[in-house]
């Protein structure tokens, strides 16, 4: 497996989960990228003095915003959060080098409605190499990762930093989450949620 | 009222400009403003600081002045349009007159950016908002006005120097509130040449979520949710010197 296609850094007026600088797109599907893209938040992320993990930005850390947000709370009811996310669903709508269908934009928006709860992690959404969706919850080394097909079946990815890739699951259009697995993946977020500790620099856009 | 959407590439302040060239014989008055940075999620009424990036610039807006009070701004993630007494000679034209115009506007601005060859503006967020100034006569208080505040009984020490007060409230969508939505009620008293007033504000949140090819659907719902509690937290003695029973 190659190095990715990939440049983390700042100065990129795109908000999108899975785009780079330039809108170059990130990535596709891989263990191996995840696991790439956790490694370069470890290593671009400097853990600020007297702050004890996890590192304030890390659930943002792979994209940079025009406008940074310093809030004083680490709280989200579950309107911030579906707002938040529903802004990244219009913003991969109108990116022109995007084309998500109707049917993987319904999808996720199921996804999110089952998944999103209050003062859990923020949920990025952006667009992907092919041009549908990814919605990806990144906390303290915790990846949370749902990648839409065109026809409204998904690719659900979980990873641990310990103990490594969890899900990875392709659940075809029309299937609902297995109760058991939103369960888990509920608890999984909620965790994540208790350890968010700043909410992303984009919080308001 | 107005219309958020996530930034449409390519809209900058010039596009914005010539869009707004469309409305110049209803809304001949045009400045440049300050943009507001996206409505931030504060649900817990949190303290927030913003400041803009490497390579950013703040956002900007276009104020044009209409007839009767009327404002359209426009910015590159919103369209805007307020009513606004400003010589209290102004009638209020009613949410369907507004409502009618504003759709004209968002129409405009589809068309404008379809011709333009920019992304679609996808809209998210429908937001209606009603500011009040309420004059305080000589030992009226908060409560005198709205009932979501009340004065201690009991006397105080010392002598009232600042006030404000903030309420947010969340709704899931259900089959009664078809929308996710969140009210936010602010409000203060304030000191003026006039003499006393309580300024407040109630404004409705709506996501549109699947709706977003109707955004004037939240929209409306935005407008009833804002107008419903409105009517609930004002007294009935204010209700009834406004002329407004509901």
């Amino acid at each position: 497996m190659g190095t990715p296609d990939v440049i983390i850094g700042s100065g990129s007026s795109s908000n999108l989960a899975t785009r780079g600088p330039g809108s170059r797109p990130i990535y596709g599907r891989s263990t191996a990228v995840s696991d790439f893209i956790r490694r370069m938040q470890l290593l671009r992320v400097k853990r600020p003095e007297g702050l004890s993990s996890p590192v304030p930005w890390e659930e943002y850390s792979p994209y940079q915003a025009p406008i940074v947000t310093l809030a004083s709370s680490r709280r989200a009811s579950e309107f911030d959060l579906m707002l938040y996310a529903e802004r990244g669903l219009g913003a991969v709508q109108s990116d022109p080098d995007a084309s998500p269908t109707q049917a993987a934009i319904a999808s996720a928006r199921q996804l999110l409605r089952e998944l999103i709860a209050a003062d859990g992690p923020t949920p990025q959404v952006g667009a992907t190499q092919s041009g549908s969706i990814e919605i990806q919850w990144l906390v303290a080394g915790y990846l949370v990762s749902v990648l839409l097909e065109s026809d409204g079946g998904y690719n659900l990815y979980v990873d641990d930093p310990v103990d490594g890739v969890e899900v990875d699951v392709d659940v075809p259009p029309g299937s609902p989450i297995p109760s058991d697995e939103v369960a888990r993946l509920r608890d999984r977020l909620a965790h994540m949620g208790l350890q968010v500790v700043q909410r992303p620099p984009d919080w308001t856009w | 009222m107005a219309l958020e959407y996530p930034t449409v590439p390519g809209l900058d302040f010039f596009k914005l400009g010539r869009l707004q060239s469309k409305w110049e014989d209803r809304y001949p008055e045009i400045s440049e403003q300050p943009g507001t940075p996206p409505t931030p999620p504060h649900s817990d009424g949190e303290v927030i600081f913003q400041f803009f990036g490497p390579g950013s610039e703040p956002p900007r807006r276009i104020w044009a002045v209409g007839p009767e009070g009327r404002l359209l701004q426009s910015q590159n993630d919103r369209l805007i349009l307020n009513w606004r007494k400003l010589t209290g000679l102004e009638a209020y034209p009613g949410y369907t007159a507004l409502r009618t115009e504003f759709g004209l506007a968002w129409s405009d601005l589809h068309d404008y950016l379809g011709k333009s060859q920019l992304p679609e503006a996808v809209p998210t967020l429908a937001e209606y908002t009603y500011v009040n100034a309420v004059p305080l006569e000589s030992g009226e208080r908060i409560d005198d006005v709205v009932t979501i505040v009340v004065t201690p009984t009991d006397e105080l020490p010392g002598e009232p120097m600042f006030a404000r007060f903030q309420f947010i409230r969340d709704i899931a969508r259900s089959e009664e509130h078809p929308f996710d939505a969140q009210i936010h009620i602010n409000g203060e008293p304030q000191k003026t040449e006039a003499g006393r007033r309580l300024m407040f504000t109630v404004t409705a949140r709506v996501i549109l979520g699947e709706r977003s090819g109707d955004p004037f659907a939240g929209l409306d719902a935005a407008h009833a949710l804002a107008s419903h509690t409105f009517a609930r937290i004002v007294t009935d003695a204010k209700k009834e010197q406004w002329g407004r029973l509901t």
